[in-house]
């Protein structure tokens, strides 16, 4: 079987496939419909008749939060096979990604949203007579998740000493508009690797993370009988997919 | 240098600058699927956790996308913790990578399992770092 893969800009293509643009030997993220609903819709329906992989930011003012943060009241989204679901405790707008990969992107037929004229199929399908995004590594009609390397990295934080121990910090990306993003608990206090909002211990504990147009914000609210200062390491992405 | 670029439907200026304007872009590296499935989590009759190790291999700590069909019976994407509450009983969802495994874990904070409990999970494990 052939394999098309594209290199990044000073790249090769032999480079681990997360640091490549195109590979057909893995299947893409595909973001099938993006919405922006206001703080009155309490679901959305996309008919696709399964689960898709779904990501939600909440508007607070000028900041946008992912779900489940506890600085956005904990707003959050869950789905049925044709419906999402929205639970918006900010009274502002939230920003839909639907992506058509399932949440477990299992191959799935009968539907007829594979959209581009550059289509590579999973293995063991044809890409001639297929029509389901589920059967297909990448359609060019579909959006892609896009990594900003440069402006991705890690930051440390330290929190206070209260009894509920706080700390915020910030990056700077000067995009001009709010970007997709995702964190992850690198070090530090659990080190777990687990994708922020990280809500514990009965919401006591939080770790958070939101966007501005300009800047990236990163937080930890922890509540303790015996206040200790302690740092934080999250490892952060910055994609160039616009929220707002 | 080779460019790459395929612009999104509508959008016609293929030497923006904007690059949310295009589908994929030469220089920025796109979000791939490298591990991927559904997968059980038991908590024994009695017990208050129960996790399930998935391995990945791929030597350093990836990025995951973990869904819970909750116990409302929709499904819901989890970061790294999420609760949840029915009736008394309250409990957490979660999970943690390393450089080997993928972990999912449910647990309860107050109550325990009366009879055995099967939580379905979903998971995308990302090729990106």
């Amino acid at each position: 079987m052939g394999r098309i893969r594209v290199a990044k800009s000073g790249g090769t293509i032999d480079d681990n496939p997360k640091d490549l643009v195109l590979d057909s030997n893995n299947t893409h993220l595909m973001i099938y419909d993006e919405q922006t609903l206001n703080s009155s819709a309490t679901s959305y329906t996309h008919n696709l008749g399964y689960y898709p992989l779904v990501f939600a930011y909440f508007q607070d003012g000028s900041n946008w939060h992912p779900d489940n943060s506890f600085v956005a009241a904990y707003s959050r989204v869950y789905q049925d096979t044709n419906n999402v679901y929205i639970e918006n405790n900010t009274g502002s707008n939230v920003k839909l990604f639907i992506c058509g990969n399932a949440v477990d992107n299992a191959s799935g037929s009968g539907k007829n949203t594979a959209i581009g004229k550059i289509k590579i199929a999973k293995s063991g399908f044809d890409a001639d007579t297929e029509t389901d995004i589920r059967r297909f590594q990448f359609c060019s009609g579909l959006d892609l998740v896009k990594r900003d390397s440069a402006l991705s990295g890690t930051v440390t934080l330290t929190s206070d000493s209260g009894l509920f121990y706080e700390g915020e910090t910030f990056i700077t990306h000067d995009l001009g508009y709010v970007p997709m993003a995702s964190v992850i608990d690198y070090a530090g206090f659990t080190g777990l690797g687990g994708e922020l909002p990280l809500n514990f211990a009965d919401g006591l504990n939080s770790y958070y993370f939101y966007m501005t147009s300009t800047r990236m914000y990163f937080g930890v609210s922890i509540f303790s009988k015996d206040p200790v200062i302690d740092t934080y390491t999250f490892k952060y992405q910055i994609y160039r997919n616009k929220i707002a | 240098m080779a460019k790459f670029r395929i612009l999104r439907s509508n959008e016609t200026d293929i030497e923006s600058t904007d690059i949310w304007r295009f589908v994929a872009h030469e220089g920025y590296p796109t979000q791939k699927v490298a591990e991927q499935g559904q997968a059980t989590v038991t908590i024994t009759s009695g017990n208050t956790v129960g996790f399930v190790d998935i391995p990945h291999g791929l030597g350093y700590q990836p990025q995951c996308r973990v869904s819970v069909l909750n116990r409302s019976g929709y499904v819901e994407r989890l970061c790294g913790a999420i609760e949840w509450v029915d009736g008394a009983d309250f409990g957490y969802y979660t999970y943690g990578t390393d450089g080997t495994n993928l972990t999912i874990s449910v647990g309860y904070y107050v109550g325990s399992a009366p009879a055995d409990e099967d939580y379905t999970f979903y998971y995308i494990i990302l090729h990106e770092s």
